[in-house]
C-alpha cells in the first residue's frame, strides 16, 4: 500500500512537471508593435500599433507545446501625423474600417537555442491570411514589484510583402517589404 | 500622389481607350468607355483581387464590367419603362450590397435598412434623373458637367483620405472629359446613366463608409450628390430661351458652384493640416 502512494505520488510530481506551463496575458502598455517602410526609395518611415491584446504560453519542458496569440487593433496605426495616418488607415492602406484587427496565431514552436524559436503561425491582416516563420526571443522574465506578478517577455523582427496581403496602394512610392518589431510583456495568468 | 501604375491604368490607357471609342458614332461608345475605363483603372493598378474580393472596394472592378453590359444592351435595344425602371432599382440595390459587404456586419438590421434603403433610392433617383437630363440637354454640356463632378468628387475623396478610390473617380472625369472633347460626333445617350451612377456613386459611398475621416464635412458629400439634380434647373424655358454662350455659363455655373464650396470645404482643413506639417 505504501509502495503504491509513493508511485502515485511520484508520478504526479513528474507530470506536474511535464505539463507546467505559464501562461501570460499580453500587456497592451509595455507592448510595442514598430513598423518601419521605405518611402520613396529613399527613407524608412516608422509607425506603431497600440492595444496589442492576445496570450502566450510557455512550457519549460517542452517548448514544442508553447503558443501565442495576438491581436492587434488596425486604427491604432500612429506615425506622428494625422493625415498621414488617416491616409493610412483608409483603404489605400490598411482599410481599418474594412479590417479592424491583424492577428497572429502560432501552429508551431520549434526550439532553435536558449529561449530563441523558431514560430509558424497564421497571420491575418487586410482580410487575407497566409502562413509565415518568425524567429522569437524571449527576452526576459521578472516579477512586477506592484502586485507581485510574474512577467515574461517576448521579441521579434521579420518582414512582410504588403501586397501577398493586398496592400497594394502606392506602388513604387512607398515600399512592398514593411518590417514589422513586436516586443510583447505578458503579465502571469 | 500619382505613381507610375496609377498614370498609366487610371488615367492614360482609359484616355486613349476613351479617345479610340467616341471617334466612332455609336450608341454604345460611352457605357463601354466607362465600364471598360474604370475596370483597367481598378484591375490594372490592384491586380486580380480573386472571387469574391474580400475587401469590397475591389467589387468596383466588376461592376463596371456588368454594368456596361446592361449600359450597352439599354443603349441598343431600349427596354419599355416599367423594365427600365426595375432594372435602374436593381443597379442600385446591387452596387449597394456589393460595396457595404464589409460595413454590413457592423450595422443593426435597421439601420441595414436605413442605409441600404437610402442608397439605393438615391442612386435609383440619381440614375433616373440623369438619364432623362441626358436625353435632353445638349451633349457637349452634360458631358462637361459630369466631368466636373467627376473631378469634384476625385478631389474631395483625395483630400479625405483614399488616393485610389480618388483615382477611380478620375478615371470617370477623363472618360467624360474625352466625351466633351467628342460631343460633336458622339454622345452620352442611353445607357450612359445606367453606367456612370451607380459607379460614381458606389466610389462616393466606398469612401464614406471605409474612407472618410470623422473630421471630413458631410456637407461636401451632400452637394457632390446634389449637383446631378440641379442641372435640372438649365432646362427653365427662361434659361433655354436664352443665347447660346448665356444657357452655357448658367448650366455651368449651376454645377461648378456647388462643387466649387464642396472642394474648399475640404481644401481648407487638409492645406492646415499640410501646412502644420510642415
Amino acid at each position: 500500500m505504501k509502495a503504491k502512494a509513493v508511485v502515485a505520488s511520484a508520478l504526479v510530481v513528474l507530470f506536474a512537471g511535464v505539463a507546467r506551463a505559464e501562461t501570460y496575458k499580453v500587456d497592451p502598455v509595455h507592448s510595442s508593435i514598430i513598423t518601419s517602410v521605405l518611402h520613396f526609395g529613399a527613407a524608412n518611415l516608422y509607425g506603431r500599433f497600440t492595444n496589442a491584446s492576445g496570450s502566450f504560453a510557455l512550457h519549460a519542458n517542452d517548448p514544442s507545446k508553447d503558443s501565442i496569440e495576438v491581436t492587434v487593433p488596425t486604427n491604432t496605426f500612429d506615425t506622428a501625423n494625422a493625415k498621414r495616418d488617416e491616409h493610412v488607415k483608409g483603404p489605400d492602406f490598411l482599410a481599418a474600417k474594412q479590417f479592424p484587427t491583424i492577428t497572429f496565431k502560432s501552429t508551431s514552436f520549434t526550439q532553435t537555442s536558449t529561449d530563441v524559436y523558431d514560430v509558424t503561425g497564421d497571420l491575418t491582416l487586410h482580410g487575407v491570411t497566409k502562413p509565415i516563420t518568425v524567429k522569437l526571443q524571449k527576452t526576459g522574465e521578472g516579477k512586477n514589484p506592484m502586485n507581485g506578478t510574474k512577467v515574461a517577455g517576448l521579441e521579434t523582427q521579420f518582414d512582410i510583402n504588403r501586397s501577398e496581403f493586398g496592400i497594394k496602394g502606392m506602388p513604387g512610392g512607398v515600399g512592398e517589404k514593411v518590417h514589422l518589431i513586436v516586443s510583447l510583456e505578458g503579465d502571469a495568468k | 500622389m500619382l505613381t507610375t501604375p496609377d498614370l498609366i491604368f487610371a488615367i492614360a490607357l482609359p484616355l486613349l481607350l476613351a479617345a479610340g471609342l467616341f471617334a466612332f458614332r455609336h450608341k454604345w461608345v460611352a457605357p463601354v468607355a466607362l465600364g471598360v475605363g474604370l475596370a483597367l483603372s481598378v484591375f490594372g493598378t490592384n491586380g486580380w483581387p480573386g472571387f469574391p474580393p474580400v475587401d469590397a472596394i475591389q467589387w468596383l472592378g466588376f461592376l463596371a464590367i456588368v454594368w456596361m453590359i446592361v449600359g450597352v444592351i439599354d443603349s441598343l435595344r431600349p427596354w419599355p419603362t416599367i423594365a427600365r425602371l426595375a432594372i435602374a432599382i436593381l443597379v442600385a440595390l446591387v452596387t449597394v450590397w456589393l460595396i457595404s459587404a464589409n460595413q454590413r456586419p457592423n450595422w443593426s438590421s435597421s439601420e441595414s435598412i436605413l442605409w441600404i434603403g437610402g442608397f439605393t433610392l438615391a442612386i435609383f433617383g440619381l440614375t433616373i434623373s440623369t438619364d432623362r437630363l441626358l436625353a435632353r440637354t445638349t451633349p457637349g454640356i452634360s458631358a462637361l458637367q459630369l466631368a466636373l463632378l467627376a473631378i469634384a468628387t476625385a478631389m474631395v475623396i483625395a483630400m479625405t483620405g483614399s488616393q485610389s478610390l480618388a483615382n477611380r473617380a478620375g478615371t470617370l472625369a477623363v472618360v467624360l472629359i474625352i466625351a466633351f472633347v467628342w460631343s460633336r460626333r458622339s454622345q452620352l445617350g442611353r445607357g450612359t446613366a445606367i453606367v456612370f451612377v451607380p459607379l460614381w456613386a458606389a466610389i462616393l459611398i466606398a469612401h464614406w463608409l471605409y474612407a472618410a475621416s470623422e473630421s471630413s464635412p458631410l456637407i461636401s458629400f451632400l452637394l457632390l450628390t446634389i449637383t446631378p439634380p440641379l442641372c435640372w434647373f438649365g432646362q427653365i424655358p427662361a434659361i433655354q430661351r436664352r443665347s447660346r454662350w448665356t444657357k452655357w455659363a448658367i448650366q455651368l455655373s449651376l454645377v461648378i458652384v456647388p462643387l466649387a464650396v464642396a472642394v474648399i470645404l475640404v481644401a481648407i482643413p487638409f492645406a492646415r493640416a499640410i501646412r502644420e506639417f510642415e
